[in-house]
């Protein structure tokens, strides 16, 4: 049964409770829902892995798996490692990535609507448009048209996907399937949430910018008529940080999301320092990156970075203050606390679904959303999809493989 | 496991054991102690980057014959580690409370009462305030939570401190001096883009606070022991003031070993502002939180709102012109009538004023050292040694340059500046009477 599923490729929940899938090339794939972690296990140990995620009571072929895959079920979640880039064993068994057939992430923007505005938000134009929102009964088709393409995790993403009525409905759809993520602000994050997410093994990724609450203020603000509606005003990093606390306080994966622009680099050492401390174990953050949907706003927060009056090319202050997170990383955090640093630098890496099903990559080149299957757009061939996304970059994207 | 060679078992029965396990034998406070890097620095270490050098300590042998050295801008108060070492006493000035406590908390006079009061202090970590919450936010330097945390920790210090030493007032500073170091990790700042100073607003980690409370205690109680192991019997003064102001005992020095701060934009009451904050908090008069505060420390960058001051110093009034001629850009002559040239003219005549107080103490047959660095501003080398070489001499002293040395990068702002940008010479200028 176990060599049939290193055929067939399609997302299995072993026994310890980690998603797995099987990838040509790229060995055995895996997402832990005690951890949020993607790595993938080279094809020739991925027999045995499989064989051990099968059977909890056996022992890890290798001391390493236990502290990436095991944490949760198999070793106590403190007793976690995070190494980088997520390939196992170890990143020198791995002589060159090979490009998978199936996504490894697709992101469901279950919902346009957002209580935030986002200076640099990259989904703007697929949000806010009633008529798009789905009905109760497309959620079941778009889901099913995504789990068709086996992805290890699914990230329930919009707008802030805790405005969707449809929530419940859509993490029932993929529960047991594929991993579930979901997105959030934490704006309007309640303690039903909490049970919800638990539920479903849910993890969850809240973004926050800044622990500055005039910067985060500045990057994400509420968007202006939830805000006229809004009667607490409670600032968006305060909001961050409460959802945040409740769902380490219950145990939930999370991770923080971090878009850094030249408003926000030079904190992300101290912030990351105190994301550690707070009990964080994810911390991900994005250059922030160009989009067709809020070009101004990636200009504004840019900075100097592109080509000077001089001519020369700089980099803003990402060079810098990135080696500065790699050298914490290496020294504090790694023993606790996985970092993924995205540069957003290759085009067309990501899968999205937008509310009305339409599948789509996002471009930072042509800037603009592509379509991946014109003939089908809610029902892409997996042919379709390879011709339109990188594959190569978009597992890099997904197993930390960052090149900065 | 390996438990501290400073606390034993016996003394603290019921540590945790995860504190017990994180505790190693040598005590090194890391980053992730959240702890201020300046006092993660002045603990590790012993030192910060505005000290005194192994270079400097040599100076301190040509006055070994002398009873008491005086420094009247004694910082972090390396001058009387340095004298401890070498058995002579110290007097030292230092109108900066962060800075002064963290003297206070060193000096050797007390040391070994000051590591029992930091002993008493873990013995009552059965009573070290507890909470639930996470983490708190605040816009200010201290969140409401965070600052009710550390007000208790203040209340057992004083506790502590009250049974530890005979005076109250002394009790009281101890208390402080141990609270001080810590009241970052509760506070709700972040590191300044200038590494030494801190961003205001933020985010306050309440979670494992007790962990690194206790990190930082025994992080104290081995840097003391090093100050007791290495002291030599001497009597040592410290004496929060302003040496521009302060009454000195007239004609008691017969020797000085002291640094001003230097003009490179480095403000001390900047880089304390969370502790200055607490001060505040706490009620203690002479904290320097407010922009508006008159009595601005020396080398302060607050300019606005100042009146206006000339140096008499012809060296001073020399740079002051010279500046004013560069071919600049329209900012930069902006920059430099609204900011940097009243920074300079406030930073000389400070000094002007200073050592004109402090020559007052000094005996008649007298020997001193000034270790001060230049600089530069516009290209050009602001002439802080000429300047106090001048201001000696005005005063009746005889004064010269007894060593200089190239440096680079000493305190200056921006650590990729190049060529002139990043010259600095540290000259060591001899004054002396006789």
């Amino acid at each position: 049964m176990m060599n049939s599923l290193l055929n067939n490729q399609r997302v299995l929940l072993t026994q310890s409770g980690v998603l797995v899938k099987s990838e040509q090339g790229l060995g055995l794939l895996t997402y832990s829902p005690f951890t949020s972690q993607i790595y993938a296990v080279h094809p020739t140990e991925a027999q045995e892995v499989l064989n051990w995620l099968s059977a909890p009571e056996s022992q890890p072929p290798m001391e390493i798996y236990a502290k990436t895959l095991g944490p949760g079920w198999a070793a106590p979640l403190d007793e976690a490692k995070f190494p980088s880039p997520h390939l196992l064993p170890e990143v020198k068994m791995w002589s060159s990535l090979p490009m998978p057939r199936q996504p490894l992430v697709i992101n469901w923007l279950i919902t346009g609507r957002c209580p935030l505005a986002c200076r640099y938000c990259y989904a703007e134009d697929l949000m806010r448009d009633d008529s798009r929102e789905p009905r109760k009964e497309d959620i079941s088709r778009i889901g099913e048209s995504i789990l068709s393409l086996n992805p290890l995790v699914v990230v329930l993403t919009g707008g802030d996907p805790l405005f969707s009525p449809h929530l419940e409905e859509a993490m029932q759809c993929l529960s047991g399937q594929a991993g579930i993520v979901v997105d959030t602000s934490g704006y309007t994050f309640t303690s039903k949430h909490i049970a919800l997410f638990k539920k479903h093994r849910v993890a969850v990724r809240i973004s926050f910018d800044s622990e500055r609450p005039k910067i985060n203020q500045y990057q994400r603000p509420l968007h202006p008529p939830y805000a006229k509606r809004e009667t607490k005003n409670v600032p968006t990093a305060q909001a961050a940080i409460a959802a945040l606390c409740m769902c380490l306080d219950a145990g939930i994966p999370v991770t923080v999301q971090t878009v850094a622009t030249q408003k926000t680099a030079n904190d992300l050492v101290a912030l990351g320092d105190k994301l550690f401390r707070l009990g964080v174990r994810s911390w991900r953050i994005f250059k922030v990156a160009p989009s067709a949907a809020r070009y101004d706003g990636y200009k504004e927060l840019v900075g100097s970075v592109g080509k000077t009056k001089s001519g020369k090319r700089s980099d803003g202050p990402y060079k810098y203050v990135f080696q500065k997170v790699q050298e914490a990383y290496s020294n504090t955090w790694q023993q606790k606390m996985a970092v993924q640093v995205t540069y957003n630098e290759t085009p067309n890496a990501v899968i999205l679904v937008g509310p009305d099903g339409v599948f789509y990559s996002e471009s930072n080149v042509m800037l603009g959303k592509t379509i991946l299957d014109e003939v089908n757009p809610t029902m892409p061939s997996l042919d379709s999809i390879c011709s339109k996304v990188n594959m190569t970059a978009h597992a890099e994207r997904y197993l930390n493989v960052t090149k900065p | 496991m390996v438990r501290s060679t400073l606390i034993g078992n016996e003394a603290t029965p019921s540590i945790p054991t995860q504190w017990r396990n994180s505790h190693q034998k040598q005590v090194t406070l890391g980053r992730s102690t959240l702890l201020r890097d300046i006092y993660r620095s002045l603990i590790n270490s012993g030192r910060s980057y505005a000290a005194y050098t192994e270079r400097d300590r040599k100076l301190l042998e040509n006055l070994q014959d002398k009873q008491e050295i005086l420094d009247p801008t004694s910082g972090y108060g390396l001058l009387t580690a340095f004298c401890s070492k070498m058995g002579i006493s110290s007097y030292c000035v230092e109108f900066n409370m962060p800075q002064f406590y963290w003297q206070l908390l060193n000096n050797p006079t007390y040391v070994e009462l000051t590591k029992s009061c930091t002993r008493m202090v873990l013995d009552f970590h059965g009573r070290w305030p507890r909470t639930t919450l996470r983490a708190s936010f605040s816009e200010n330097w201290y969140s409401i939570e965070g600052l009710d945390i550390l007000k208790r920790i203040h209340a057992l210090l004083i506790e502590a401190a009250n049974q530890t030493f005979k005076h109250e007032d002394v009790a009281q500073d101890i208390a402080l001096a141990l609270l001080l170091p810590f009241c970052g990790r509760l506070s709700c700042q972040l590191p300044g883009d200038n590494s030494t100073h801190a961003k205001l607003g933020g985010l306050c980690v309440l979670n494992g606070w007790e962990n690194d409370f206790y990190l930082y205690l025994n992080a104290i109680l081995q840097r003391l022991e090093e100050v007791s192991v290495q002291a030599k019997p001497a009597n040592h003064v410290m004496v929060l003031g302003d040496a521009r102001t302060i009454e000195l005992e007239q004609s008691r020095f017969a020797a000085m070993l002291t640094s001003p701060p230097y003009p490179n934009h480095r403000d001390f009451s900047s880089m304390f502002q969370p502790e200055h904050a607490l001060l505040e908090q706490l009620g203690i008069e002479g904290s320097i939180n407010s922009r508006q505060n008159a009595l601005h420390i020396i080398g302060s960058n607050f300019v606005s709102g100042r009146e206006k001051r000339y140096p008499k110093s012809k060296s001073a009034i020399r740079f002051l012109e010279d500046v004013q001629q560069v071919k600049r850009v329209k900012q930069a002559i902006y920059d430099d009538e609204k900011y940097y040239l009243p920074y300079f003219q406030h930073y000389f005549c400070d000094l002007e004023v200073a050592y004109a107080n402090v020559a007052k103490a000094l005996r008649p047959v007298f020997e001193g050292y000034v270790i001060v660095v230049n600089n530069t501003h516009r290209g050009l080398v602001v002439p802080v040694s000429d300047v106090i070489t001048e201001i000696w001499l005005d005063l009746g002293f005889y004064a010269e340059t007894y060593s200089s040395q190239e440096a680079f990068h000493i305190g200056t702002k921006n650590p990729r500046a190049r060529g002139v940008r990043a010259r600095h010479t540290e000259y060591a200028i001899k004054i002396w009477r006789s």
